[in-house]
């Protein structure tokens, strides 16, 4: 090795001590904090929209009802929607905010049922959509769009899945 | 060698100066803290219902209720030696399903009401129904 290499090499280690000591002695303050604000634990939604889609009325399963509301035609659309509301009226959620929906694979988002901050009108004849209702800011994202909720995928008729929302909040 | 150094020296210190700045700005990233705030009441309810649905559903079939199950000596064997109190309380959504199913055990005092939607396996199909718990805080 040349002179100046033994040179660098001595600096180099200089420089590496310096290092180390400033790294340990220096006070950095107080680390960064992040709140991830409250873990949610409750897994009541889970276990319903479960057995919501596995439940059987009169006119079948409602799975199989959501699968054949993939056009949104009235006649598989509004029954569902009833059945749906029936069930989950049922299950006495009335002193809390729901919200059940199913985004098809061809884009389109079917709000099946809500209650309290999320409540759908049902008379509606026609699918929802950003145009046709104005509702507030967090209640437009809740019902038109997926959300954080607990979901299910069922398969299509046609390509794709589907997904099952069911988001529960308490009032 | 010490004119070398020397005439390097302003290299050096800026060298240091970099590397001291940037060492404490990559620690900053390097000390993250995260603070969870996690409510252990709904973990316990969490727990508990699950360990009362798992018990009182068909064999591997979890939230498809056992009617046969039903019964004080079930429930307490699920629960082993903890001591506990419940009120368990089957509602099958079909006007025809009769008379709803009912369980109680131990100190029903200051109970906790929670319920579920469960399933009943029918001669149509597996009807919904819903599973009334009320368990006692205190003892478990």
């Amino acid at each position: 090795m040349r002179f100046e290499d033994w040179e660098d090499l001595i600096v180099g280690f200089i420089l590496l001590v310096i290092l180390i000591v400033v790294g340990n002695v220096l006070d950095y303050g107080d680390p960064a904090l992040y709140t991830t604000g409250e873990i949610n634990l409750k897994d009541e939604a889970g276990l319903l929209l479960l057995n919501y889609v596995k439940s059987e009325t009169d006119s079948g399963k409602m799975a199989n009802r959501i699968i054949l509301n993939e056009e949104g035609d009235h006649t598989t659309r509004i029954p569902l929607q009833k059945s749906s509301k029936e069930l989950l009226g049922f299950m006495e959620l009335r002193e809390k905010n729901f919200i059940l929906k199913a985004k098809y694979p061809n884009g389109r988002l079917e709000p099946i049922a809500g209650s309290g901050l999320y409540k759908l009108p049902i008379e509606r004849e026609v699918s929802l959509t950003l145009a046709q209702v104005e509702y507030d800011n967090k209640r437009t994202e809740m019902v038109l769009k997926l959300g954080d909720g607990e979901k299910i995928k069922l398969p299509s008729l046609n390509r794709g899945l589907i997904i099952v929302e069911f988001k529960l909040e308490d009032e | 060698m010490s004119g070398i150094i020397a005439s390097k020296t302003p290299y050096y210190l800026v060298y240091v100066l970099l590397f001291t700045v940037g060492l404490i700005y990559v620690s900053k990233f390097t000390q993250v803290e995260a603070q969870y705030v996690v409510k252990l009441d709904d973990l316990k309810e969490s727990v508990i219902v699950n360990r009362v649905v798992k018990c009182l559903s068909e064999e591997d079939k979890f939230g498809i209720m056992d009617e046969a199950k039903f019964d004080v000596a079930t429930l307490s064997g699920c629960f082993g030696d903890v001591e506990r109190g419940f009120r368990v309380k089957l509602v099958r959504k079909e006007a025809s399903g009769g008379t709803p199913l009912f369980v109680e055990v131990g100190n029903t005092d200051q109970l906790t009401k929670v319920k579920r939607y469960v399933l009943v396996e029918t001669n149509g199909g597996l009807r919904p129904a819903r599973l009334e718990m009320e368990y006692n805080k205190n003892e478990i």
